[in-house]
């Protein structure tokens, strides 16, 4: 037992900074992948039809191809084939985002669909505009209704990370393939990942149940 | 005229819901818009802001066409509209129910809009709900909250969508008695209703719309008691009298 704890130290800070690039590509891709979400999100409910195509192309692409797929072509077929020469970490970046991008698209459409139409026919007969309708009343209910599927999306995000290490990015899985080469020791090594990835995703799943609390505006709330 | 509808004709897909209407209400007049479900009665009331789009007719409110019209909100804040479900804003409070648009809007400052919001709460009753959400309330107090909120635009004509075929029976009293007090005071009213004694009592015309067509139109007492079509008799006497009910 003192053993496994000791060889934890020892690999930690190699596991620590794979950890560090591991959080940085999921914050950076779920942040341009909420941004293009959202926007997907309104083309889909939008009445104009080609917009609405351009949303639905987009995701029946995006979750047709697995994401290893999707980061082997970004990297090998468009970064070398094409001679960009962008680096792993780029390519990591932008295969994560068109992944989760096309999930985040359908979260908010399913969230805004989900309120009561009653709400924006109130709204709007009291004088508000379209768009004031949906930034006062709706968007603050779809929110609270999308968060768990939101969180969901972080977490499966933060987890598909590890599929990056495929195309040689130092991230948590990557640099405990190399502690492993090193000392054979796959049993410690990999249940050390086990255990930093549990723990991210617990921290997160606290954030988010604090934040729910305070977004409730149900009986039990303020 | 505060309102003047010509040949409306509404179509959903090929369906047509409302077959040549035409009706006009005059400031201060109370109109009760009865008749079968299916009927368009709402749809009608619904296309008299716009929530429904008509494909032929006019509408004239407060002398303008607003079919014609590219942007309907500054009307529509001349039109106040009392939903059957409440459609009260979850996320809320009941004060901020009723303040939010008119600040938004810039109608009034925070404290004006306050103000009378309070004055209009006390009106319905509700005052110590202010601080409350919507989700705390019974049917009752929804709707009078849904009242005041219409009201505090200052509308120049309330349209009322059944506001209470969705209330338990003992909370429909105090919904009534808030729209009665309104029509007292004045107010132009159309109310979509199954509540013949609110109508019998409260209107000074009641239209009575089957299958897309406005049948018959009379002052209560007239149509109430004498009712000129054989639908509007039949219908009569299945509400006033239900079956099973008798003897």
């Amino acid at each position: 037992m003192a053993a496994y704890f000791s060889l934890f130290i020892e690999c930690l800070p190699t596991l620590l900074s794979g950890l560090e690039m591991t959080l940085f590509m999921a914050v950076v891709s779920l942040i341009f992948a909420c941004i293009i979400g959202v926007i997907l999100g309104i083309f889909s409910i939008s009445n104009i039809k080609w917009l609405e195509k351009i949303a639905t192309f987009y995701i029946y692409v995006v979750r047709g191809i697995p994401l290893m797929v999707l980061g082997f072509f970004i990297f090998f077929g468009i970064g070398g084939g094409l001679n960009l020469q962008f680096s792993a970490l780029t390519a990591a970046v932008i295969s994560l985002t068109i992944n989760a991008s096309a999930y985040m698209a359908e979260i908010f459409r399913g969230g805004i669909q989900a309120v009561d139409i009653g709400q924006v026919e109130a709204a709007r007969s009291l004088g508000l505009s379209y768009i004031q309708a949906m930034m006062r009343v709706v968007l603050p209910q779809a929110i609270k209704i999308m968060i768990p599927a939101i969180l969901n999306q972080f977490i499966t995000t933060i987890k598909d990370t590890s599929i990056l290490s495929a195309i040689s990015v130092r991230e948590l899985v990557m640099n405990g393939e190399i502690i492993v080469a090193r000392n054979f020791k796959p049993f410690e090594v990999y249940s050390y990942l086990a255990i930093m990835y549990l723990i991210v995703i617990t921290i997160l799943s606290l954030i988010t149940r604090r934040i729910e609390r305070n977004m409730s505006y149900d009986s039990r709330g303020k | 005229m505060i309102l003047e509808a010509n040949n409306i004709k509404k179509f959903f897909g090929k369906n047509e819901v409302l077959k040549d209407i035409s009706f006009n209400v005059k400031e201060g007049e109370v109109i009760c818009i009865i008749g079968p479900s299916g009927s368009g009665k709402s749809t009608l009331l619904r296309c008299l802001n716009r929530l429904e789009e008509i494909q032929a007719g006019t509408i004239q409110i407060l002398g303008e066409e607003i079919t014609a019209m590219k942007n309907i909100n500054n009307l529509r804040k001349e039109i106040g509209m009392v939903f059957q479900l409440f459609n009260l804003f979850p996320n809320y409070t009941v004060l901020d129910n009723i303040t939010m648009a008119p600040i938004l809007l810039n109608k009034m400052s925070k404290k004006e809009a306050e103000t009378k919001a309070l004055a209009l709460l006390e009106q319905v009753g509700l005052t110590d709900f202010k601080d409350v959400y919507p989700s705390t309330l019974s049917g009752g107090q929804k709707q009078r909250v849904a009242i005041a909120r219409a009201l505090e635009m200052g509308p120049r004509i309330m349209l009322f969508d059944e506001p209470t075929s969705a209330l338990d029976p003992e909370m429909v009293g105090e919904v009534l008695k808030v729209m009665k007090d309104l029509a007292q005071a004045g107010m132009t009213m159309v109310v979509v209703t199954h509540e013949m004694g609110f109508a019998r009592e409260v209107a000074d015309r009641v239209i009575f719309m089957d299958g897309g067509y406005i049948v018959e139109e009379n002052t209560p007492k007239e149509l109430f008691s004498h009712p000129q079509s054989k639908r509007c008799q039949t219908f009569l006497s299945s509400v006033l009298h239900p079956a099973g009910l008798e003897g």
